[in-house]
């Protein structure tokens, strides 16, 4: 039984999201239903709200209207310590994969857990970090192809394997939903591609709801078997790749 | 735990996954500095201990007691029957001058060394030293020769503690303000230079070699580009830098400059610890207004 509870068996639900900075409208009424293992990308041009909607979905950005649900619990009107046990659940991979670069892979993989211990937990796991979740990141990094850097600093790996300690950090919180925003961004066409295919295949594994965005469609296209069009705040199509025509991605950005 | 999703993945259930990360461990690559570090601090904080002749046994004597207790309830106690008088009365009488003469010091001191330092900066920096500065890495031999006599200068304008600077200026300018303000502004010309020049190179060098592509000389470079993108720098810098100038200016008074430390001295000379208590009073106030100008012109210069 892990951390977070998944009996509910549901995926990640938003209605009618809307979020405005200061008068401009970031997001109108945007509504995306994500079930367990599935998986979907997030297309657009900049400035589209891809962004804005990860950060809600995330709950790194307060929504001002409408509702996220995941796993059958609403985000809205959570305590400091409910947000923190929520978070604790939302894996999020990000575009320049934020890990401490000073610290030895291992120990960026093992802070995926932060939120479930207290400060004095979280001290003693630094110091000594427990047998088992030594084994648990192997495994991971094993999966992920790369084992062999589990005790190199971190930043003398390179910008893939980087992303690759990104993805298993998330995965070692064992969350339940699994969040990335342009996670390929740093990384050249053909690496892409495999750390796209490796990252739906983790999430397939584990029957978290992914959702990526992209501003590369063809990426999107090659990789994902349902796309999320969006321009303006709002979404313009969500359907399986293959009933999207390449007219509709001309039109999603054009000027 | 076998329906834990990370033992999913256990790719290899043959070989022994306990083994493999022991391995890894005693093949991670090392930081001999780290460790070095580590050993000497512990070796040197077990020498200081064992050789400095440190004892707290005497520290909470019953005399040291008695002394804390009859400090606070009578010297440091204002000697007057209101004290309202009391404190209006040491204003006028040297408060007011002490503190007025303590900010006039300290901003005199600071301007001057601000704009040495803004002459030594350039000096000091590889980037601009450089053949081709903010392109190339080498240097031609005069520029390097120049480079390291300015740095040279900086690190002993530096080396020198104000103090000592305004004791020495004091035998050769006699009694007043200016040996105070001389010596700041030399001590602290020598640290804003050499911040100066770190702050150059870092500088971000995609636009500074995008100016160098336009044809601009190094000065231009400086003047143009280079000052726009360090002036945050500089400025935070220097009013880092001014907040220490007014702390210092008090401590030079005790030489002799008629600061807010001059008077804290003779009060102390006079065994009037109320009146020292007033104006160590006033000195703290006057380095936290100096804080709040700083904060406020650091706010702004985040802006630009």
């Amino acid at each position: 039984m892990g951390f977070c509870d998944k009996s509910s068996g549901e995926g990640l639900i938003a209605q009618k999201l809307s979020v405005s900075f200061s008068g401009t409208a970031a997001l109108q009424g945007v509504s995306l239903e994500v079930a367990a293992g599935e998986a979907v990308a997030l297309v657009g041009p900049s400035g589209a709200g891809k962004t804005t909607l990860l950060r809600v979905l995330a709950t790194a950005q307060e929504a001002t209207a409408g509702s996220v649900k995941l796993g059958g619990r609403d985000y809205a009107h959570l305590s400091g310590v409910e947000l923190q046990k929520v978070r604790a659940c939302i894996g999020m991979v990000h575009q320049d994969h934020a890990l401490v670069p000073n610290l030895r892979v291992a120990q960026n993989v093992l802070s995926g857990r932060l939120g479930r211990h207290g400060f004095f937990g979280v001290l003693r796991r630094a110091v000594r970090p427990p047998k088992a979740e030594l084994l648990e990141v192997h495994a991971l990094l094993d999966r992920l192809g790369i084992a062999e850097k589990m005790f190199h600093r971190t930043d003398s790996l390179s910008g893939g394997m980087q992303q690759r300690v990104a993805i298993a950090r998330a995965l070692f919180q064992e969350p339940h939903v699994l969040l990335a925003d342009e996670p390929v961004a740093s990384v050249d066409p053909a690496r892409a591609v495999d750390l796209l295919r490796l990252l739906r295949a983790v999430a397939e594994e584990r029957q978290l709801p992914l959702v990526v965005s992209l501003h590369d469609v063809q990426l999107a296209r090659a990789c994902f078997p349902r796309v999320v069009g969006m321009r303006a705040g709002a979404v313009v199509f969500d359907a399986p790749t293959a009933d999207v025509d390449t007219a509709a991605f001309e039109e999603l950005y054009a000027l | 735990m076998s329906e834990s999703p990370s033992n999913s993945f256990a790719s290899c259930a043959t070989c022994d996954r306990a083994t493999d990360v022991r391995a890894l461990w005693r093949k991670r690559p090392r930081d001999g500095f780290v460790r070095f570090s580590i050993w000497s601090l512990t070796a040197l904080v077990t020498a200081a201990w064992a050789m400095g002749g440190f004892s707290f046994s005497n520290w909470f004597s019953a005399r040291r007691l008695e002394n804390a207790k009859r400090f606070i309830s009578q010297d440091a106690a204002p000697q007057a029957d209101s004290v309202t008088e009391w404190a209006s009365d040491l204003w006028s009488r040297h408060g007011a001058h002490g503190l007025m003469a303590t900010l006039a010091i300290s901003v005199l001191a600071i301007v001057l060394a601000a704009i040495w330092a803004l002459c030594l900066a350039p000096l000091t920096s590889r980037v601009v030293m450089s053949r081709d500065p903010w392109v190339k890495e080498g240097s031609h031999p005069a520029l390097r020769f120049v480079r390291q006599v300015v740095r040279l200068f900086c690190i002993a304008l530096r080396a020198i503690p104000e103090y000592v600077l305004a004791f020495l200026l004091l035998a050769i300018l006699g009694q007043g303000a200016w040996p105070a303000v001389l010596a700041l502004a030399l001590h602290n010309a020598g640290i804003l230079g050499r911040l100066g020049g770190e702050t150059l190179e870092n500088l971000e060098r995609k636009p500074m070699r995008a100016l160098r592509g336009l044809g601009a000389s190094r000065a231009s470079m400086l003047a143009h580009g280079g000052l726009a993108l360090a002036l945050p720098r500089f400025m935070l810098y220097f009013f880092y830098r001014f907040e220490t100038c007014v702390r210092e200016a008090t401590v030079l008074g005790m030489l002799g400059v008629v600061s807010l430390g001059y008077w804290i001295a003779d009060a102390r000379v006079r065994m009037r610890y109320d009146e020292m208590v007033f104006l160590i009073g006033l000195s703290v106030l006057l380095v936290i207004a100096a804080d709040a100008l700083s904060w406020f012109a650091r706010r702004a210069v985040r802006r630009m």
